[in-house]
């Protein structure tokens, strides 16, 4: 028999994170984390701000690890905040490359990190509000749940 | 004592033929191509011989891919095709 070995739920150990460490930022505490915002629909109330966090790819570096690419996308209240939304999302990419200096994200060990793009200006098609979005490679080590 | 010290030179000029060859050009065509097919409809690629390297630019080149992206991040989750 071999190992099971399952990776990382990515985007979970990353909204988890964030949240976590953005709540500990002066200026950060009310910043939303969640994985997706449901701007279009007519009854949303999307958060006034708010990071979201969506898994975009990824690799296995090898039997255990796993490397994910995760692409954060930081709001601002309204359509002319984009010093706001490049703040958050600047904050929140110096969190997630502190995380390979950690060694973990959350509980999740995380030895390595690699910036695919630093933020910028994403603004939404549907909403106008002000976004900025940045994509990382991050290094999970996948959980083993058998054999 | 004296111990000999390994020097190293880089041939540059070199180092840049090879990053500008036929067969550096075609892979990065291929995995440009691979992307834009894994992207959808509306993203073009261009091969551009720099003076040191050829580098390859996938992009969204209409209204509806661009909005796709920045809805949905289709070219963006379309970079790991153009691994391997």
């Amino acid at each position: 028999m071999v190992e099971i070995v399952e990776p990382a739920d990515g985007e979970t150990v990353l909204i988890q994170y964030l949240a976590h460490m953005l709540g500990q930022q002066p200026g950060f505490e009310s910043v939303a984390v969640l994985g997706a915002m449901d701007a279009a629909s007519p009854d949303y109330e999307p958060p006034a701000e708010a990071v979201t966090v969506r898994l975009t790819g990824g690799v296995p570096r090898d039997v255990l690890v796993a490397n994910l690419q995760l692409t954060i996308t930081a709001w601002a209240a309204g359509p002319g905040d984009e010093i706001r939304a490049s703040d958050i999302a600047r904050r929140s990419a110096g969190l997630i490359l502190a995380a390979a200096r950690l060694g973990y994200m959350g509980e999740t060990v995380c030895n390595n990190v690699l910036a695919l793009s630093l933020p910028y200006k994403d603004s939404d098609p549907v909403t106008s509000r002000a976004r900025y979005s940045a994509t990382f490679a991050v290094s999970m080590r996948g959980q083993i749940v058998g054999a | 004592m004296t111990q000999a010290v390994t020097k190293i030179e880089f041939h540059y000029p070199a180092f840049n033929r090879v990053r500008q060859s036929a067969g550096v050009i075609a892979d990065l065509k291929r995995r440009g191509d691979a992307i834009a097919a894994a992207a959808g409809d509306g993203v073009d690629v261009q091969v551009v011989v720099g003076a040191t390297r050829a580098r390859v630019t996938v992009a969204t080149a209409t209204f509806e891919a661009r909005k796709s992206e920045a809805t949905d991040k289709t070219l963006t989750q379309a970079i790991g095709a153009g691994r391997g």
